[in-house]
């Protein structure tokens, strides 16, 4: 092996090499004699005699361009398989940072653990030689390259430096144990940092791999955590139920509370919140069940905090899990001088309907005003049924007149969504309606005397005003006023949440631990890598409509569990792959036979399209 | 070896046309100078005993009051002798294509000349007997002929054939006169020329030469390198560095040649058609182009 500049070369077989000489004269040979002994047969001397004879044997042989080109291509092709590479002599150094939730407690120090550990690589790196190379980890459950964009995979010293700085926070539980192992067999790296807060294990020591812990003070850590939530079936009233596990470490007898807030669904508002303090924390459990008022709490996103009272908590970031209440029907509240059975309501399975209380009016709840007047001030979604006359929307009564017996669909708007599948044509109406559309609404079905269907918009809400009758809905008995009705209802009530639009929701969020195994039943969820509330879809269609996910890891949050780590014995991993001898083979650089590979590519081309050239150019003559 | 379907719509448009007169064996389509009961008049004769007295212009007798018998042109075949230089500059494996080109002309101009039901001759100059094929009346008969000597020369590929005695031998076996193409690629001393055509002259032959230079007669190969090159007649072999100057002067003698050879056949009272292959047309077309040009299929 030679070295040059900070670079070595080297060939995994490098007695192969001397096919090079033996090669280049073989060519030589073959282009001096070329021609010498091959007889040409042609049909007399008669005339060639006569030309001036020139002795071929004296004549000095001067190499031509093709003879330099298939040198070249020789000398690359042995190259190749020798397999010489060029390999950077300088020592590389993997420098991983434990990013998982743990290293978010508070340390000793005032900063996390993750700071502290930082910091500790820093300091190390600038306590080296400058003439290193490095590798910049972080690590949870996965290993990472913390500046993924970066162009070039080994950095100079004030490049780490800086990449280190870039390490940022990680939710999820980690996986360490595995990746050093993974690391250690990577022959690459002469020596593996790893700044993590578990402990060494004793027993274990390896010649590549350093392990370097935060200090902590077990006595300083007090951690109080949510180490379960869900919300329970609906109970005999109706009433859902939230179960929160609660689990502390250091803080057994101290009192604490646990606040639920209930974020709007749609304009992301606070819509109500529930203290229940915890007046001693037990040492193991807290088994918390908490009832929620049925209607406040109906279309929320719920966010759990638990919070412990005088003590400092360490670790505050799993105090917090997310909760969806949603059992994927939307509700719609029914204001009608029948019942929602009476209407037939109940057989249309997409959705839950309800009867619209006093205390509703001022909520934004969808709803159905069904030959009922209310005014109404667009804060929901809502569809109107033959609206009274004292119904004013946007400063005009909706009904107007009332058209007596039948009245023949004159014309529709057959491209609006709810239009879709009907088919009005010769449809006639009973005493029907004709409206007063609202502006900024538009007529959808008419009769000879005007609309008898509004469909308008005002700000998020939309709503239908039709001046007939849509129930009771009667399935097949009327098919083009059923599709109708589901088509309306669709368009008015369907979800269409999503949680790119929970901007208003406070995060970061945290939450309920998935697995990522659906073993013991739980969800199995994609890889998020921030906890909070999503609506969840598959490629056969949507599943749950949304979902909170949250990652809880007892492992995590005990944070006076000493957790040990091995860094292997002396020989393992990378000192038994050199024993094999193919070290050589691992260090090559594949850019060094990706080049030779061009070159000899590039030689044999040119050599071919030589011979092509020239002989074109003859018979050309 | 069959010319394809265009260069046989091409031949049919053509018939031979000679420059002179020959006795004929049989009716044909060529004035001869046999006298007789043609078409056309020829000249008057005296009677004599034994005319026909159908002959006998009365109308001129009326006049002269003496007796003249009317005589008319006959119009017979010719013999047509196709000579093919069958030395190995022509018939060497390595030179095929003047051989097939030279088959391509004898196949053209037997098809013309048998659809006038001319007799066509076809010779060989080479090897011990001097291979011929007379009295040929069938084109597929002459076709095989000319597949079985491509044969029998591969057979005897080292043959060294004397030119000279050849076209003697073969001048003395003629036994009509009539028209004679003599293919070859005169790549010969000038004197050989003149000998053989001094000998088929004397059979009182109307002469035409085909010279069929190949590729590499017209430029030998050159690589940039030097090479062995092997004579095909004699096997002689000589190592030249045939370079570009060298491919230059080689131009000029090869000119100078075909001018010598051409004034040679000249004097000979036989014309000189020259065909070089091109590797941009095929062998068929060239020897197709070659007969168009001769001057006696029109």
């Amino acid at each position: 092996m030679m070295a040059f500049g900070g670079y070595s070369l080297g060939a995994s077989l490098p007695w192969f090499l001397v096919s090079i000489p033996i090669g280049v004269f073989a060519l030589w040979y073959i282009y001096s004699r070329r021609g010498r002994q091959t007889a040409r047969i042609i049909s007399s001397l008669f005339l060639l005699q006569h030309l001036p004879r020139i002795d071929v044997r004296q004549k000095r042989f001067v190499p031509p361009l093709r003879f330099w080109l298939e040198v070249l291509l020789v000398v690359a092709l042995v190259a190749l398989i020798s397999n010489v590479y060029v390999k950077d002599s300088r020592k590389t150094i993997a420098v991983l940072i434990d990013v998982s939730k743990s290293m978010s407690a508070l340390h000793s120090e005032g900063t996390s653990r993750l700071e502290v550990a930082k910091r500790y690589a820093r300091r190390d790196m600038l306590n080296v030689d400058r003439d290193v190379r490095y590798v910049i980890y972080s690590a949870d459950d996965s290993l990472r390259l913390i500046d993924k964009e970066a162009l070039r995979y080994f950095h100079s010293q004030s490049e780490a430096v800086r990449l280190v700085e870039l390490a940022t926070q990680s939710y999820r539980q980690d996986s360490l144990q595995n990746i050093v192992d993974e690391l250690r067999q990577t022959p690459e790296f002469d020596e593996i940092w790893i700044y993590t807060d578990k402990q060494t294990d004793s027993s274990s020591k390896h010649e590549r791999v350093r392990i370097i812990s935060v200090p902590l003070d077990r006595n300083a850590l007090h951690n109080v955590w949510i180490a379960s939530a869900e919300i329970l079936s609906a109970t005999t009233d109706g009433a859902p139920v939230v179960q929160i596990d609660v689990r502390q470490e250091g803080l057994e007898g101290q009192s604490g509370s646990v606040e639920l807030t209930c974020y709007s669904s749609r304009d992301k508002a606070v819509v109500a919140t529930s203290m229940t303090r915890l007046a001693s924390l037990q040492k193991n459990l807290d088994t918390i069940q908490i009832s929620l008022p049925r209607d406040q709490w109906e279309y929320c996103y719920i966010e759990v905090s638990l919070s412990a009272s005088s003590v400092r908590d360490s670790l505050a970031i799993d105090n917090h899990v997310w909760l969806v209440n949603r059992d994927g029907k939307s509700s719609v509240h029914v204001a009608s001088p029948l019942s929602v059975e009476a209407l037939k309501l109940d057989e249309i399975s997409p959705y839950r309907f309800r009867p619209l209380s006093q205390e509703d009016l001022d909520r934004p709840y969808p709803a159905i005003f069904h030959r009922v007047a209310l005014a109404e001030n667009f804060n929901r979604d809502f569809l109107s049924i033959i609206p009274p006359k004292e119904l004013q929307i946007g400063g005009h009564p909706a009904a107007t007149s009332k058209v007596q017996g039948r009245a023949l669909l004159t014309r529709w708007n057959e491209s609006h969504p709810v239009m879709r599948y009907v088919r009005p044509s010769m449809m006639e109406l009973s005493d029907p309606y004709v409206l007063e559309c609202p502006i900024g609404s538009e007529g959808i079905m008419f009769v000879e005397q005007g609309p008898v269907m509004c469909v308008g918009q005002r700000g998020t809400y939309r709503y239908v005003i039709t001046g007939f009758e849509l129930f009771p809905f009667d399935g097949n008995r009327n098919r083009t006023l059923s599709v109708l009705t589901l088509n309306i209802l669709n368009y008015l009530f369907a979800e269409r949440d999503r949680i790119d639009g929970l901007g208003t929701v406070s995060t970061p969020l945290k939450a309920v631990h998935t697995d990522n195994s659906s073993e013991d039943g739980r969800v199995v969820t994609p890889p998020i890598v921030l906890a909070g509330v999503y609506e969840l879809a598959s490629k056969e269609g949507p599943g749950a409509p949304l979902q909170a996910v949250n990652f809880i890891s007892n492992k995590e949050s005990n944070l006076r569990a000493i957790e040990e780590i091995s860094a292997g014995s002396v020989g393992e991993g990378f000192q038994r792959i050199r024993s094999d001898k193919t070290d050589a083979s691992r260090d090559s650089d594949s850019t060094t036979a990706h080049l030779l590979l061009l070159t000899a590519l590039v030689a044999c081309f040119s050599d071919v399209l030589l011979r092509t050239v020239k002989r074109t150019s003859w018979r050309g003559r | 070896m069959i010319l394809s379907a265009d260069s046989l719509r091409i031949l049919s448009a053509l018939s031979l046309r000679t420059k002179r007169s020959f006795y004929g064996t049989r009716h044909g389509s060529h004035r001869s100078l046999r006298r007789g009961h043609g078409m056309e008049f020829a000249e008057y004769r005296t009677y004599e005993v034994g005319d026909n007295p159908r002959a006998i212009d009365w109308n001129l007798y009326g006049r002269s009051d003496k007796l003249y018998s009317k005589r008319f042109l006959e119009e017979e075949n010719v013999a047509v002798y196709i000579i093919i230089d069958g030395s190995r500059s022509i018939t060497h494996p390595a030179l095929r294509e003047k051989w097939d080109c030279a088959r391509y002309l004898a196949l053209a101009t037997s098809y013309i000349a048998l659809a006038s039901h001319d007799m066509v001759t076809i010779s060989i100059l080479g090897g011990a007997t001097s291979c011929k094929y007379s009295g040929g009346r069938s084109y597929g008969h002459i076709q095989d002929f000319l597949h079985t000597e491509t044969q029998r020369l591969d057979r005897n590929s080292n043959e060294v054939i004397d030119l000279k005695r050849e076209a003697q031998l073969l001048a003395s076996r003629l036994a009509f006169p009539g028209i004679c193409i003599f293919i070859s690629d005169f790549l010969y001393p000038h004197d050989l020329v003149y000998e053989m055509f001094s000998h088929l002259r004397a059979r009182n032959l109307e002469l035409h030469a085909v010279q069929v230079l190949g590729k590499d007669d017209v430029s030998p190969v050159y690589g940039g390198d030097s090479a062995l090159y092997v004579d095909s007649e004699t096997g002689e072999g000589r190592e030249l560095d045939v370079g570009p100057r060298a491919l230059e002067q080689y131009n000029e003698l090869l000119q100078a040649h075909n001018e010598s050879i051409r004034l040679i056949i000249g004097g000979q009272g036989a014309s000189f058609v020259q065909v070089a292959l091109d590797p941009t047309r095929s062998v068929e077309v060239s020897a197709v182009t070659a007969v168009t040009s001769m001057g006696i299929f029109v």
